[in-house]
């Protein structure tokens, strides 16, 4: 798949996803439901198909930049993800929040999905 | 590191495009070593010096070290 069509093709779907996450988040606010978890996975694979459109050309070639890209991202999100671990559990304790084990891992996904895909563009710019 | 990539490649005439090709690497690594955000690893520098026919000394320069 060549640059231009990789990119476009991650383009659409991510306005896909992005119709699906606002289509599921309105009716789940409309039931009173908010938030179930999914409509979370929702967003965060909306950020990862525009991050992927915007990183194809340069991941296409999987040269040592784009290895080394995906290598700090990694580490980077290792430690973001272990925050965000140590920031819910003292929420989950002192019952700041009440989350449920699905909205919990949905959460989790999301936050770790957005922040590793993030991470790559980041480090696309700096590198 | 500094790097004289973008000098050289001027002057033998050869796009960005056509290096990422030669080099097998995307345009935007080009476009990084040349701004030099990325240091090349020792093989695509080597790589690279091959492209220009010379030698990696000619192409990348060694900053000094900083005197403590």
């Amino acid at each position: 798949m060549s640059s231009k069509a990789g990119r476009r093709f991650f383009l659409i779907s991510g306005f896909i996803f992005l119709f699906y996450s606002l289509l599921i988040g309105f009716s789940s606010i409309s039931t009173g439901a908010f938030f179930v978890g999914h409509e979370l996975v929702f967003l965060g694979t909306t950020v990862m198909s525009f991050c992927l459109a915007y990183l194809y050309p340069q991941f296409k070639e999987n040269d040592e930049r784009s290895k080394r890209i995906r290598e700090r991202g990694m580490f980077f999100s290792y430690f973001f993800i272990l925050c965000y671990m140590v920031i819910l559990m003292p929420l989950f304790q002192f019952e700041i929040i009440n989350l449920n084990g699905y909205q919990t891992v949905s959460l989790l996904a999301t936050l770790t999905i957005i922040t590793v895909f993030s991470s790559f563009v980041v480090l696309s710019k700096r590198y | 590191m500094k790097n004289r990539m973008k000098q050289f490649r001027q002057e033998n005439g050869i796009s960005q495009e056509q290096m990422a090709k030669m080099l097998g690497v995307s345009r935007q690594t080009i476009i990084s070593i040349e701004k030099g955000r990325y240091n090349p690893s020792l093989p695509l520098a080597i790589q690279i010096a091959r492209c220009f026919n010379t030698i990696v000394e000619k192409v990348f320069l060694l900053e000094d070290v900083e005197k403590e």
